[in-house]
Parts: C-alpha cells; structure tokens; sequence
C-alpha cells in the first residue's frame, strides 16, 4: 500500500475541511478546484506541444483504422480458409466411407471366391492379391479419414483466433476514440492559445484519413488489374 | 470414436456458436459418433426461438456470443418448463474458474474447454447421455 503524496493529503484535507464550509464557501471552493484542474490540463497540453507529442498522436490515430482494417483482413482471410478447409474434409469423408465399404465389399466377395476348389492357379493368385488390396485399401481408407478428422479438428483456430481479433478490434476502436478526443480537446486549448482551431484540428484528421485512403494497399490480382485499368495500362 | 457406443442414436442436437467453423466442427463429430440430427443456431437468441418450435434432446453451447450468450441461454432453457429437462453441454474458450462455476450453478451438464478433441466431446456427450439414463431408471 503507497503511502498519501503531499498533493493527495493536500486534497483529503480539503475535503475534509470542506465539510464544515457554508453553501458559498463550497460553491467557490468547487471553482478553485475547476481552475486548478484547467490549469494543470494546460500545462498537460502545452508539455505535449513542446514534446512534439501531439503530432506523434495525431499520427498514431491515423494509424488505427488502418490497424482495424488489417485484423479485419486476417479474420476474414481465416475464415474463408477454414470455411474452404472444412468443405473439403465434408467432401472427402463420406468418400473415404464409401472406399472402406466397397473395400469390405470386394474383401468378402473375394474370400467367397477363394473357397471354390478346382480354381485354376492364376485365377487365384490374382483373386489372393485382390484380397490383400482390399484389406490394404481398408486400412488405408480409414487412415486417411483420420487424418482428415485430424485437419477438421484443427481448423477450431478460426474461432480462437477469431475470438481474439474481434477482442482486439474492439480494443483498438476505443482507443481510437479516446485519442481522438484527447487530440480535439488539446486542439481546443491550442485554439485559445490562437494556434490551431478544433475545426481546424478536425479537419486536418480527415484529410490525413483520406491521404492514407488513396495510399491502401491493393490485396487481390482483381484489385490490381482494376488499379491498372483505371491508369490506362 | 465409435459409432456403437451410442446410447440414443435419433436424439436431435442443438449446436449454437456465433463462428461457422466450430458449428460444422461439432457436427460433424457428431456425425462421427453417429448422431445424424443436427441444427444449428448462431447465437442464444436464435436457439431460443429454434426451442420453441422444434424438441430437442441435447444442447451444446459457446459462451461468447453476440446478442445473447450462453449462460443466458442456459437460464433461459432452465427457466421453461419445456426445456428444461434437455442437457446443455458448454464448449468455451472461457476457461475461468467463475464461469465453469457460473455455468455449473445455471444448470450446465458438462463443460469443455477449446480447443479441444474429438473424443473429448464424443465422451462427455455420451457421459452426460448415460448419467440421464441412470437417473430414468
């Protein structure tokens, strides 16, 4: 447990003096206490200008859309993977079982077979080594079905890491948000300074927003040919 | 997993998870052990009018889900009269002791954790199939 600062035992005696305080007194306390945050919040912004801060956030909040867009892209390009995945493995399973059936199939028809007497030589040589296909095709076939089990199963990624990128998507909206605000709230104190207005400061977001649009990455050969079309290539 | 071990063969599942993949996962698992009637539903909310029009025998439930989650569901299933018999199996990637302890206190028959096995789940949908047949009986 940290001890009280100078400045924290400062406020809690302030509070507690202010128990005893008339209406007045406290409305006047209460703008003090305004006045002090106003001026530490200045003092916040100018530090920031100074630092060269401010261009470094406004610069980090261009940056998060982009961020959005690209875990976006990830999640939509695993989904699509395990969604390809999966429609294969629907596909090869029941395969798979069919194979096993018309291996049993010819299995017993094939040991059927060998149960005659007076079977001419080659006949049964070629009936024997039909039977050992058969039962290698069997084991074969269900080795596989495992395996492919096995890739179903490890497509259960998708919604773990799907999980987290909506997690991170939702993390990275806020701060967005939040630093945008910071931002035209520093723009407004800058305002009063006579340095840059918060419409300004607005619109100087959406211009970077829009400069980073025209600088998108093109992800597809079809996005490519479009880009070169509309260039007259 | 073995298509023999199953104790009732025409019971309908419910399978409700907000991804696709997991949802097709499961029943195809199903599908394995031998359970051939499966629907699907993409959140509490959905599964919830589905119980209202079809009987099911088994729900297995995601935690995580968008407009109504699963332990919402699970109250919602345990709070009817027509449902609340039917076994709710939660397959989560919550592995938080609070939430199998929530989940257990809502009423769940099983928890499993993602990722998990095949024969993880083929196991407790079986274990929770034999433990209502003793308490038939």
């Amino acid at each position: 447990m940290s001890l009280p600062t100078n400045s924290s035992q400062n406020e809690f005696d302030i509070l507690k003096s202010s128990e005893s305080l008339s209406q007045p007194e406290k409305d006047i306390q209460k703008l003090d206490i305004l006045d002090r945050v106003g001026q530490i919040t200045r003092a916040l912004h100018n530090s920031l200008r100074e630092l060269g801060f401010d261009r470094a956030l406004e610069a980090f909040c261009n940056e998060v859309p982009e961020t959005q867009d690209r875990l976006s892209y990830v999640s939509k390009l695993t989904d699509e993977s395990a969604d390809i995945v999966l429609t294969a493995i629907e596909r090869g399973i029941p395969l798979q079982d069919g194979l096993l059936l018309q291996a049993q199939q010819a299995e017993q028809g094939t040991h059927l077979f060998l149960t005659k007497k007076n079977l001419d030589p080659e006949v049964r040589r070629f009936a024997e080594d039909t039977l050992t296909l058969s039962r290698a095709t069997q084991a074969t076939s269900l080795e596989t079905k495992a395996l492919l089990l096995r890739i179903m199963m490890a497509q259960d990624f998708q919604d773990l890491t799907g999980q987290m990128v909506q997690k991170m998507m939702q993390l990275t909206e806020q701060l967005e948000r939040q630093l945008t605000q910071v931002l035209i709230e520093f723009s407004a104190a800058n305002a009063e300074l006579g340095i840059l207005s918060q419409a300004q400061a607005l619109q100087s977001l959406k211009k970077n927003k829009k400069t980073k649009a025209e600088n998108e990455v093109v992800r597809t050969q079809s996005q490519v040919d479009a880009l070169l079309a509309s260039l007259g290539y | 997993m073995n298509q023999q071990s199953i104790l009732f063969p025409n019971s309908k599942f419910l399978v409700v998870d907000d991804f696709t993949s997991m949802r097709r996962i499961i029943r195809n698992i199903l599908k394995e052990i031998g359970y051939l009637y499966v629907e699907e539903a993409e959140n509490g909310l959905v599964a919830q009018n589905r119980l209202q029009t079809t009987d099911f025998d088994f729900i297995i439930c995601d935690w995580n889900m968008p407009v109504m989650d699963g332990l919402s569901l699970l109250n919602a299933v345990r709070a009817r009269d027509e449902t609340k018999h039917i076994p709710v199996l939660m397959v989560t990637a919550e592995a938080k002791k609070e939430n199998i302890v929530a989940a257990a206190q809502a009423g769940a028959n099983g928890y499993v954790v993602k990722p998990f096995t095949s024969l993880t789940l083929s196991d407790k949908v079986n274990t929770i199939f034999e433990q209502m047949s003793r308490e038939d009986k």
